[in-house]
């Protein structure tokens, strides 16, 4: 039996969205969805990390949806999240036994609660358990991949 | 729902601090934590007393907290600023206690430790991810210390955070620590050509109040759309000038040709204002209903007709 993703209600989901606005605000991050091809998380990683540095409008494809295994009240709120989740993967270091994505999760759960303190808990459990689920990020294979494809 | 933001650059205050927590209290927040221990900004000394007796008013109307750390409380529970020589003590409606900030903090050191320090380390040549080196750094771990404190009074937000504001320039037309719904409504204002919300009495921002939460609910749905990106494109000010099409284009369609020109001023604001006393509905039978249909559709730009209203024609407001 397969199990339906985990729901966030749409208090929750304005919460998320208001935080990934003023993050978007704060950090001076510009984006945007659109109708592109599904791009896997590292390769959405790499192309976010790549926008930061050119100061350019960051492309999420509408596609995102699929690789976030939650479910949220208003649907569109999984494209904030997935920035504040890409900018999370994006500031945390490399540590040696640990992966970036794990700390990436931690840390964006951790960046949830004091920018959001209302957020139910449950459901940020449910938001920590869903991160959990993701496929690792091997940034520093991204970057050689990167470093290979300029030269 | 209730939402409390902290003011966390609030050490000095003046008008423009004023203007901005009217602001908020008229269109997004219900109240605005500010420091205890504040300041009057040099450049207001002049109207220090009158900026005090600002703060009070709208403390006691109850849209203003005070806040402090517990080492600044003495037992009246009361902090002082220790630049005047504590000669000013005001009250600590919230108070940030010592050990759970540590906790909190310790807590942000641990993320702290995993977030790149590539300012620092990285090797000649390598391309930093970092736009403005140790500046970015060091503005981040001010930004995120300045959460952990709003978190602790229990706050749902920031209204502005002082660290952002020497962290980065921002592409965006908000001003650098401001939040989006602050820079939508700033922009709004700006279109309308209100000026400074400072020359409403506590009376009119009491009856702006009565019309914040339809246009709180159309601020929220407007959040809702920054769900697909952020950029030029969608942006506050452009968020903005949707909702000032909208409110013009209502404002041109309803306010009054669709009532009559039987119906009086103060009339338009019942009806509007969705009361519809019985008096009216009396008098104007089926009609008042129709208004009342109206009314819904107009509900959330009610605050911005008011605003006009009591800013144009301070007379009629007051």
């Amino acid at each position: 039996m397969r199990l339906l993703p985990a729901e966030i209600g749409a208090t929750s989901c304005r919460l998320i969205i208001q935080a990934g606005a003023d993050l978007s605000i704060e950090r001076s991050l510009r984006w945007q969805v659109q109708a592109t091809e599904p791009v896997p998380l590292p390769e959405l990683f790499r192309r976010f990390d790549a926008s930061v540095v050119a100061d350019e409008t960051f492309s999420l494809p509408e596609s995102t949806k699929a690789l976030i295994p939650l479910r949220f009240a208003i649907p569109d709120t999984v494209y904030p999240f997935t920035i504040l989740y890409l900018w999370m993967v994006s500031n945390v270091d490399q540590r040696p036994g640990v992966t970036r994505s794990d700390d990436a999760a931690n840390a964006l759960v951790w960046y949830l609660r004091v920018a959001a303190p209302h957020l139910d808990s449950t459901e940020v459990r449910r938001i920590h358990r869903a991160l959990d689920r993701l496929p690792t990020i091997d940034v520093g294979k991204v970057s050689e991949a990167d470093e290979g494809s300029d030269t | 729902m209730q939402r409390s933001l902290t003011m966390l650059d609030s050490g000095l205050v003046g008008h423009r601090t004023i203007d901005r927590l009217l602001q908020a209290v008229i269109f997004f927040a219900d109240s605005i934590a500010i420091r205890s221990s504040y300041e009057v900004a040099a450049v207001d000394r002049a109207d220090a007393r009158l900026i005090e007796r600002r703060i009070d008013e709208l403390r006691e109307q109850g849209f203003v907290k005070l806040w402090a750390h517990e080492y600044e409380v003495d037992d009246a529970g009361r902090a002082g600023n220790p630049t005047d020589g504590d000669a000013v003590r005001r009250p600590a409606d919230l108070v940030v206690p010592a050990s759970t900030l540590g906790v909190s903090l310790g807590e942000m050191d641990e993320v702290m430790r995993s977030i790149r320090e590539s300012a620092y380390g990285r090797e000649p040549g390598e391309r930093s991810p970092l736009r403005q080196g140790t500046a970015e750094i060091v503005g981040l771990r001010n930004h995120l210390a300045s959460l952990v404190i709003s978190a602790e009074l229990n706050q749902d937000g920031m209204l502005t955070n002082p660290a952002v504001r020497t962290a980065l320039t921002s592409t965006f037309r908000a001003r650098p620590g401001e939040g989006f719904q602050a820079a939508v409504v700033r922009e709004v204002i700006g279109q309308l050509q209100l000026g400074s919300l400072v020359n409403l009495t506590a009376e009119q921002v009491e009856t702006c109040r009565r019309f914040s939460a339809d246009f709180r609910t159309l601020l929220d749905q407007s959040v809702v759309a920054v769900a697909r990106g952020l950029d030029p494109v969608i942006s506050p000010e452009n968020t903005a000038r949707e909702l000032m099409t909208r409110y013009r284009a209502i404002s041109t369609e309803y306010a009054l040709p669709r009532l009559g020109p039987q119906v009086g001023g103060e009339i338009v604001w019942d009806v509007l204002g969705a009361t519809l006393p019985p008096s009216i509905v009396l008098k104007y039978g089926v009609k008042a209903f129709t208004w009342r249909k109206i009314a819904k559709e107009v509900r959330p730009y009610l605050l911005l007709m008011h605003l006009e209203r009591a800013l144009r024609q301070p007379e009629v407001g007051r």
